[in-house]
């Protein structure tokens, strides 16, 4: 028996049994291969992050270490473009919509990283295409929690579609939600 | 240092075989198809590990368990360094005509 295991190999199997709760570990698979069990964690969570959303690209600015990830999704796309819809149907302002304003609140909840030196801004489309950044710096070491994150991120938003899709479906926008009426009153 | 390896030999015979570290706590599928293999220098490829399983605490769990025995291990190899580090020391009597 060796007693030399990495344990990154642990770190390994949490990573791959987050993706597997997350039904995103056959979709990696695909990409990875015959991947052995390893200390390598970052290749499988790399994969995960990259498979979560539609689209993903990834810059890197050597000068300040940065990295910026871009995320775009049918599910990003979806949310904004109701939250428009229901802002023109009921006649309130982007900033006294409430399903806008919790919404973007429950995704930067999902964000509860063990990890520091990051952002994440999402962006409605007024500017681009509606997108998610993820602006991180050289300290950043949360890329393990990430795929199980995005995966959270892209349920809330998926949660959020169906509310304002019922909301906008039996046209009860203000007045369901007292104390957002209360504010703009004010 | 000394060491009687007759008196050694003689605890060495009483003493109950056991595990060193207990395996009670640990989730069967990641000691027997996961772990075990790993120890054993075997591949475990990604695609063949069923995660369906276990859960996330049962990883943390195997992990305190490698890491308890990984350290009585240690111990176990300081040991026979030790032993192995002694200088044979020839009887003071004769033992034999």
């Amino acid at each position: 028996m060796a007693f030399d295991i990495d344990p990154c190999i642990f770190e390994f199997l949490s990573v791959a049994k987050d993706l597997y709760d997350c039904d995103l570990l056959d979709k990696t698979l695909k990409y990875i291969g015959n991947m052995e069990v390893c200390e390598d964690w970052y290749s499988i969570a790399w994969e995960g992050i990259v498979n979560v959303f539609k689209q993903f690209r990834h810059y890197y600015k050597e000068e300040t270490e940065t990295d910026t990830m871009v995320f775009c999704d049918p599910v990003i796309t979806g949310f904004y473009q109701l939250c428009f819809f229901y802002e023109a149907k009921s006649g309130i302002s982007r900033d006294n919509n409430p399903f806008r304003w919790e919404g973007e609140s429950a995704v930067y909840q999902c964000f509860h990283l063990d990890a520091y030196d990051y952002e994440v801004l999402l962006y409605d489309g007024t500017w681009g295409r509606p997108r998610m950044v993820i602006l991180s710096g050289e300290e950043f070491c949360g890329h393990q929690e990430l795929p199980r994150v995005l995966a959270e991120v892209k349920d809330t938003l998926e949660s959020y579609c169906r509310k304002l899709k019922a909301a906008i479906v039996t046209e009860k926008p203000v007045a369901a939600l007292p104390e957002y009426a209360e504010k703009e009153a004010a | 240092m000394k060491m009687d390896l007759k008196c050694l030999c003689k605890h060495l015979a009483r003493a109950k075989e056991e595990e060193a570290v207990s395996t009670a706590n640990c989730n069967p599928y990641l000691l027997e198809r996961v772990l075990r293999p790993l120890m054993r220098q075997e591949t475990v490829l990604l695609k063949d590990v069923d995660f369906g399983q276990f859960d996330v605490e049962d990883i943390q769990e195997i992990t305190g368990y490698y890491e308890s025995l990984e350290m009585q291990g240690r111990k176990l190899m300081q040991l026979v360094g030790a032993f192995a580090n002694l200088e044979p020391v020839a009887c003071k009597t004769r033992r034999f005509c």
